[in-house]
């Protein structure tokens, strides 16, 4: 390369990034891929996760113990609760609307304080979850009962004033000690959280980012059979220019999906991504990968419409084997070491890092250079690959 | 008109051509060197010797054509000089520096035009010029003047913003034509331009050409049309099955094949006197009968027509239709390869 080509570098991949961008958008189907698809991605996230969706489970009855019963439900955080009365509710029972009804009767509360024993009434939906939710209710009620019945058969006992029972009971129950538990997973990592939004969020960023920007190849091969692959070359440009900047443009497409897919997932769902600047570096990183990816089968095939079929499994497959379909903590260790071949993989343990630990740039530093790798593997190949190529006729 | 430059030893014709254009200076050795210089390339696909021992220089100004029948190894050759393939052995040198498939040395004084479309059909006639212009490092500024002046040339000027997907056939080839020219190269390589084209669209073609290389370009030119050969070209290179066969002003090409001008004249009456005394006629070397006609071929077929028709008259026979056919590339072709030049 001349010294003067050198200087040309930069303004000749940036053109070539903007007539692939003005060609691209001319095609007004991709339009839609740009601007609506990640909208649909946040909005199939949401619906996931940024909703509740939890099993509802309806009660029907009124008082005291009912209200106590509803709220210790609630407070378990794996049912929803509806209030309703009795023959709403065994219909909403019975087209599975709601998984379980517990109906009581109005003065369960009385009945608990006067015998210390009520009947309930539980009915079940068909659904499977009814008989998963239905410990947790019954739990609930159980529990919501200790306090009226303990006074019932106190006083009875004692014959002493109801009032002045309750008084003590009610403060027994509060000095009792709060059991607080915390489930852990092999390997030390929060069973809360390993499922959580962020890592799902991640692994979806991941592979749609991957999957859009190898589109590129498609586009690298039209401007091959188009001949003006060549006649660039013929131009005082060397092929590292011509990849750069054919891969450019879809660079830039993949990178502000995912920056768009961030901050709008973060502010309308709240998904903690961590540190900005980090999370925006890395996924400039792994994008750059994926432009590398997309010259590589844009300088290695012939035809845009194979092509297109070849990047959906490539997309795909990269993306399944490097955990952002399934938590990599769920592949055998095989598995694990077979996902580390994959830009994904370490893009995500990226992500974990600068998601759930707080890490900061510094922390992902090790990744950001194995993407780096990948990227400047796959440049060089695509390269060397597409100088045969047009070279070869 | 550039086929009027008569023969010319490379050194003696470009002293002259430069001495005339700028009186009075010295003529620095330098400015003599060619503009191209192809030494003894060679190319080899498989079986097949694509292209065989070819060497050629291009001075600055000359248009120098490349004139052989498909497969004759012209694109193969022309790929090797932009650089564009590498040869088996042999060197290219333009503008006095070599050039390489990996070196983008040397690539600003080539402007090439492939003799398939290079152009983006989903982008303007402008934006395919801009495009271009950027890859030949062309400030924004200078592309869009260039640009404007290109689209003039090429006669595109009022469909400018238009995608080229929608131009006709002749307008593509225009474009493609027109992105070669952009940064004004000291050497244009147009590779077969008017294939397909019609003949109001070739013709634009070809007067561009002339136009450019009277503006001092180097033009290299191949094609399979002998008239487009003729007409533009100061010298040619026959050029068969990957080597050059021949090569010259298309004079030199013709009276090196020693080739005769072929006079056919109808005629009513007898003949049979008239043609021994035609025979006699010196420089006519033969003459024939054909039904209701007589051939006559000559070294110099219009010098001796008033005598070949004196000798018919005097004899009694009346005289009809006359046709001159000067020997053409075509012969010369015909006669160097066994073949025609377009099967
Ligand atoms: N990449 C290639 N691989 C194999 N053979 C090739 C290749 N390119 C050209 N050839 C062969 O080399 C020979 C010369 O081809 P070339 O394209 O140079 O001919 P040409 O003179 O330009 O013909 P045309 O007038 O048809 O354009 C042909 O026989 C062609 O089939
Ligand atoms: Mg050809």
């Amino acid at each position: 390369m001349t010294r003067n080509g050198r200087a040309h570098v930069a303004p000749k991949v940036w053109t070539m990034a903007r007539y692939n961008l003005v060609r691209m958008f001319r095609e007004r189907i991709n339009l839609f891929f740009v601007f609506i698809f990640p909208v649909l991605i946040i909005a199939v996230l949401g619906v996931q996760f940024g909703e509740d969706n939890a099993p509802e489970v309806g009660v029907a009855g009124t008082g005291e113990f009912v209200d106590d019963a509803a709220e210790r439900l609630e407070e378990t955080g794996s049912v929803e609760v509806r209030r309703t009365g009795v023959s709403e509710l065994e219909d909403l029972v019975a087209e599975d609307t709601v998984t379980v009804g517990v109906v009581a009767p109005d003065d369960a509360s009385q009945m608990l304080r006067d015998d210390g024993g009520v009947q309930l009434r539980m009915l079940l939906s068909s659904t499977d979850e009814a008989a998963q939710i239905e410990g947790v209710v019954t739990r609930a009620f159980e529990s919501a009962a200790v306090v009226p019945s303990v006074i019932g058969q106190l006083r009875a006992a004692s014959g002493a004033e109801s009032g002045e029972v309750a008084e003590v009971v009610g403060r027994t129950a509060e000095a009792l000690p709060d059991i607080e538990i915390e489930r852990v997973l092999p390997g030390g990592e929060d069973a809360e959280q390993s499922f959580g939004f962020e890592q799902i969020a991640a692994g979806m960023l991941l592979l749609m980012t991957f999957l859009n920007t190898l589109t590129g190849a498609a586009a690298l091969i039209q401007s091959r059979t188009y001949g003006v692959s060549r006649r660039m070359l013929a131009s005082p440009t060397s092929v590292w220019t011509i990849v750069l900047g054919e891969g450019a443009g879809r660079w830039f497409v993949g990178l502000f999906q995912a920056v768009y897919i961030i901050v709008v997932s973060a502010v309308l769902f709240g998904v903690e991504w961590g540190d900005l600047v980090s999370v925006i570096v890395l996924i400039t990183v792994f994008a750059l990968v994926a432009a590398g990816a997309a010259m590589l089968v844009g300088a290695l095939m012939h035809n845009d419409e194979q092509a297109a079929g070849v990047t959906v499994m490539i997309g795909l497959g990269l993306g399944a084997l490097g955990g952002t379909m399934l938590p990599l903590e769920l592949f055998s260790s095989t598995m694990r070491a077979v996902a580390h071949a994959t830009p994904h993989s370490w893009a995500l343990e990226a992500f974990t890092e600068v998601g759930r630990r707080g890490g900061t740039i510094v922390d992902i530093l090790p990744q950001l250079g194995v993407l780096l790798a990948f990227a400047v593997v796959f440049l060089g190949l695509a390269a060397w690959r597409l100088r045969v190529t047009l070279t070869r006729a | 008109m550039p086929c009027s430059v008569p023969s010319r030893g490379r050194t003696s014709g470009s002293d002259g051509r430069m001495a005339e254009r700028f009186p009075g200076t010295i003529i620095v050795s330098a400015v003599n060197d060619p503009l191209v210089e192809a030494a003894h390339l060679y190319k080899r696909f498989d079986k097949l010797q694509a292209v065989d021992d070819v060497s050629l220089s291009i001075d600055p100004g000359e248009t120098y054509g490349l004139l052989g029948p498909n497969g004759a190894g012209k694109t193969t050759a022309i790929s090797m000089i932009a650089g564009l393939l590498e040869p088996d052995s042999g060197t290219v040198t333009v503008a006095g520096t070599q050039i390489k498939p990996r070196s983008t040395q040397g690539r600003e004084a080539i402007g090439l035009v492939p003799q398939d479309l290079a152009i983006y059909p989903d982008l303007s006639a402008e934006e395919n010029l801009m495009f271009f212009a950027s890859l030949y490092g062309m400030s924004k500024r200078d592309a869009r003047a260039r640009a404007d002046e290109v689209l003039e040339v090429i006669g595109l000027a009022d469909r400018r913003k238009e995608r080229t997907s929608k131009y006709s056939g002749g307008m593509k080839r225009r474009l493609n034509i027109g992105i070669g020219l952009l940064h004004s190269p000291r050497l244009l390589i147009l590779d077969e331009p008017t294939v397909g084209v019609d003949p109001q669209s070739r013709n634009a073609i070809l007067e561009s050409v002339e136009a450019l290389s009277g503006g001092g370009m180097a033009v290299l030119y191949t094609t399979h049309y002998m008239e487009e050969a003729e007409r533009l070209c100061d010298r040619i290179g026959i050029i068969d099955s990957g080597r050059v066969v021949a090569e010259g002003t298309t004079e030199q090409l013709i009276s090196r094949v020693g080739e005769n001008d072929r006079v056919r004249i109808e005629v009513t009456g007898s003949v049979d006197a008239a043609i021994g005394h035609i025979r006699d006629i010196s420089g006519v070397v033969e003459a024939s009968t054909e039904d209701h006609a007589i051939v006559v071929m000559a070294d110099d077929g219009s010098r001796h027509l008033p005598a070949v028709i004196n000798h018919l008259v005097d004899g009694g026979a009346q005289v009809g239709s006359i046709e001159v056919t000067r020997p053409d590339l075509e012969a010369v072709f015909l006669h160097l390869t066994g073949k025609a030049l377009r099967e």
